[in-house]
């Protein structure tokens, strides 16, 4: 687990290690480590920040979507995952992915429903830095019959939009009152999902190490007990 | 099911005993919180869970969350239209939206479960 792995346990408060991963993993390896950290969080109560990347195209299965049949045929060919969390599919390629496995004495674990807002501003604040206006989409009456496919065609008051193009997505798996959230953030548009613009496409290039850096410093005063949350 | 009358687990799941036979669902507090439900997993039928351990799991705002068996024992029913119409678990947490029915092993484990006032107590320091 530490191959690849640069720790930068400096950056954070000491209550949440730091995996900065410049190395990027095939899938299955990916959410094996994002299923560790959340079993450590319940085992040994200790909370992980996580940024990775993936090797190739890969898609990953929200935990309900468990008929590969409903694959696009366009992604035949691609490795397919399951996540431990709900939403919809995702085309893992030209991003940067986070998690956040928070143990039950974390001050946010308590609050599940708010991380994704707490996390998501925190990434807008980063892209703001990057001169990337972005913002949260806002309140959207959620319709199960909007249910479509893949995660970042679905529409969510927590999602992060440019306009009205969605750009970073979060989902979560809650266990004995730990929480496991992780979230893409589409660095640049995918060969193989062309229709999502990253970052790049919208005007800001970046790289995997400064983007992954700024948004640690950014969640890292999160990780503190005595923080109020008002961000 | 009189929501006084049950017995709960700090995991928000409720409990009543008839007999051998325990009917379990989620309390309206952990409904409430959940939100949104969108997908529900059911056990199996004839499934043996020990108490404290994942029986299901449910969907709700892309959170998948771990239900809980509050006691040990057999999996006798399961509340299948439940599945297709989670309404069912919003509207009537502790009667039509039961999850699913155990053959219990060990009937003294409910003791080790909080009461209406002590589950109310509990619900009260996580809001």
């Amino acid at each position: 687990m530490r191959r690849g792995v640069a720790a930068m346990s400096d950056v954070m408060n000491p209550d949440w290690e730091l995996l900065l991963e410049s190395v990027a993993r095939p899938g299955h390896e990916n959410m094996a480590i994002d299923e560790q950290l959340l079993h450590r969080a319940v085992a040994d109560s200790v909370s992980t920040l996580r940024f990775y990347q993936w090797d190739q195209p890969t898609v990953s299965l929200g935990y309900f979507q468990k008929d590969h049949d409903s694959i696009p045929e366009r992604f035949a060919g691609l490795p397919v995952v399951s996540r431990l969390s709900g939403g919809g599919a995702i085309l893992h390629d030209r991003e940067l992915t986070y998690s956040l496995a928070l143990a039950k004495s974390d001050p946010w674990a308590s609050d599940p429903s708010r991380l994704y807002s707490l996390v998501h501003n925190e990434i807008i604040g980063a892209f703001a830095e990057l001169g990337l206006k972005s913002q949260l989409r806002g309140d959207v009456a959620a319709d199960p019959a909007m249910q479509t496919f893949l995660c970042f065609s679905r529409v969510d008051a927590n999602d992060i939009v440019v306009g009205s193009q969605k750009i970073v997505g979060s989902a979560q798996r809650r266990r004995k009152g730990c929480v496991l959230q992780h979230g893409s953030i589409l660095m640049q548009a995918s060969r193989v999902a062309p229709e999502f613009p990253g970052m790049s496409e919208l005007g800001v290039k970046t790289t995997f190490d400064d983007l992954a850096g700024c948004l640690a410093e950014r969640l890292a005063h999160l990780a503190s007990p005595s923080n109020d949350g008002d961000v | 099911m009189d929501p006084a009358s049950l017995r709960y687990a700090e995991s928000h799941e409720w409990v009543a005993l008839d007999g051998d036979v325990a009917t379990i669902g989620i309390s309206k507090f952990a409904v409430d919180a959940l939100t949104d439900l969108v997908y529900l997993e059911l056990p199996d039928v004839g499934t043996i869970f020990d108490a404290a351990t994942v029986f299901g799991v449910v969907e709700s705002v892309k959170a998948a969350s771990d239900l809980y068996s509050p006691i040990s024992g057999e999996v006798i029913e399961v509340n299948e239209p439940l599945a297709d119409d989670l309404g069912l678990l919003s509207d009537e947490p502790f009667t039509g939206g039961w999850i699913m029915k155990l053959k219990v092993s060990d009937a003294s484990q409910l003791e080790s479960l909080m009461d209406h006032a002590a589950y109310s107590a509990h619900c009260e320091s996580q809001s």
